[in-house]
């Protein structure tokens, strides 16, 4: 007989044994384990994708920032050139208002010294002119001149004997002169002096080269004089004061 | 000459026996099982394992990817029911080449039995997955006349199975034995190996057949 009833059962049995043994021991883990590297494949890719994703969003993000750093210093450059350009402006108009009021103390400067040059030249020119007079009157001056001028003088002192004859009371009368004086000079001017100063006390004449071209009487806080230089002092005064008021109306 | 090996009694009490057939079948039992526990106890779920591990994991990817080609909608228990089967015949089959080793395969009792259990596993799944009434209406189809011929095609299909299976490995080893005795150099191996071949297509026509029963108890059903 090819067929055992017996072993039918018995393998029968002994198949669902195995089916729950190799279910326990091999299909079931094995196939734990392969869903279980599945999904760790599946978490490792997504979280591949996530940091794909988070590695775009990080570049897209630092492009963005580097786009925004690039646009501030931009701006922070065109801030800086602007604030130089305005600077640089300014500096150059401060230093042109420097360099105009340099000029213009420095014009006002040359323009006062050049303007003192040709005051001290005319002050110079003026004295020139007038001791060039005075010595060409002196180096002129005669007998005939000297006792001219001794006649002017004495019409002077005629003109203020009233005037000088109360302090010439018991005074010494000096008589200075810048001019030599002959004998016939000094009797008539003695006499004159006399007639005019009675109370006076002696009369006393001293040579005075340094009065130049003149004459002077002293009568202790008074007196009377007849001076060229005292002409061509008044003559130097008024050429100045015209020369000045020229330079004023012109300046 | 013995055809199977359930005529080879090692101990018997009554009714009760352990012949060949059963006591290879435990011994297949025991093979599987403790390899599976000894892979199973060091599992690692990352790209590096172990190459047994990969073994099993290719041979439990490929019968599930065949399961699923043949049946899309399958249970999720008929995984561990048709891997069970085939790697049961296939181990018996091959070690049908360790001398001594008598399969259990070559004894129609253990074919038998494995038909019966795909026999009634066509119903629990098909009802399972369709219910009662439309299972049943299943053989009424195309008109209720055919229903004799389909209960007639349920059991002779059930008995092609088991009697392929059989007779396959039974005549692998019968000319095994005759070869043995008339040229007893080179071409028993080649038969031996030839025999490797046919047994592990065996084992693949078995549960692939027996997949396509339970897929068409359900398919049917849900088509009607």
């Amino acid at each position: 007989m090819l067929i055992d009833g017996f072993t039918v059962v018995a393998q029968i049995v002994n198949f669902l044994i195995l089916i729950w043994l190799l279910n326990r021991f091999l299909f079931k883990p094995i196939r734990g384990a392969m869903e279980r590297r599945e999904q760790k494949m599946a978490d490792a890719l997504h979280r591949a994708e996530q940091a794909e994703q988070q590695a775009q969003a990080s570049s897209l993000a630092l492009e963005r920032e580097k786009t925004a750093f690039a646009e501030a210093r931009e701006n922070l450059m065109a801030d800086a050139r602007e604030e130089v350009d305005q600077w640089r402006e300014a500096a150059m108009e401060r230093t042109r208002e420097e360099v105009a009021s340099l000029r213009q103390a420095w014009m006002t400067s040359i323009s006062r010294e050049r303007q003192a040059f040709l005051d001290r030249l005319k002050r110079q020119v003026a004295r020139q002119v007038v001791r060039i007079g005075e010595k060409t009157l002196r180096d002129l001056s005669d007998q005939g001149l000297n006792r001219q001028v001794l006649r002017v003088f004495m019409e002077k002192v005629s003109d203020q004997k009233d005037a000088l004859n109360h302090p010439a009371a018991n005074q010494e009368i000096v008589v200075q002169s810048g001019i030599p004086l002959d004998d016939e000079d000094d009797r008539m001017l003695r006499e004159r002096l006399s007639t005019w100063f009675p109370t006076a006390a002696p009369i006393r004449l001293e040579a005075h080269p340094q009065l130049g071209l003149g004459i002077q009487l002293v009568v202790g806080d008074r007196t009377a004089a007849w001076n060229l230089l005292d002409y061509l002092q008044d003559l130097e005064a008024e050429i100045m004061e015209s020369l000045f008021d020229h330079v004023r109306v012109n300046s | 000459m013995q055809l199977t090996p359930d005529d080879h009694i090692w101990w018997q009490l009554g009714l009760l026996k352990v012949n060949s057939t059963i006591l290879f079948t435990w011994a297949v039992m025991v093979l599987l099982s403790a390899g599976s526990w000894l892979v199973g106890r060091r599992l690692q779920t990352g790209a590096r394992m172990s190459r047994v591990q990969h073994v099993l994991e290719v041979v439990v990817h490929v019968i599930d990817r065949q399961l699923d080609e043949i049946s899309p909608r399958r249970p999720k228990g008929l995984l561990p029911f048709l891997g069970t089967l085939f790697l049961f015949i296939a181990v018996c089959n091959l070690l049908a080449v360790v001398p001594g080793f008598e399969p259990p395969t070559g004894s129609l009792s253990t074919t038998a039995g494995l038909a019966i259990c795909v026999f009634l596993a066509v119903p629990i799944y098909g009802i399972g997955a369709i219910g009662v009434k439309r299972y049943v209406g299943n053989y009424l189809q195309p008109t209720p006349f055919m229903l004799p011929f389909n209960i007639i095609g349920e059991f002779s299909r059930t008995l092609a199975l088991s009697v392929r299976l059989f007779g396959n490995v039974m005549s692998s080893t019968m000319i095994g034995a005759i070869l043995l005795i008339i040229a007893p150099l080179i071409v028993p191996i080649l038969m031996q190996l030839l025999g490797l071949l046919t047994g592990m297509v065996q084992a693949y026509i078995f549960a692939v057949l027996s997949a396509v029963y339970i897929s068409a108890g359900m398919d049917v059903a849900t088509t009607t």
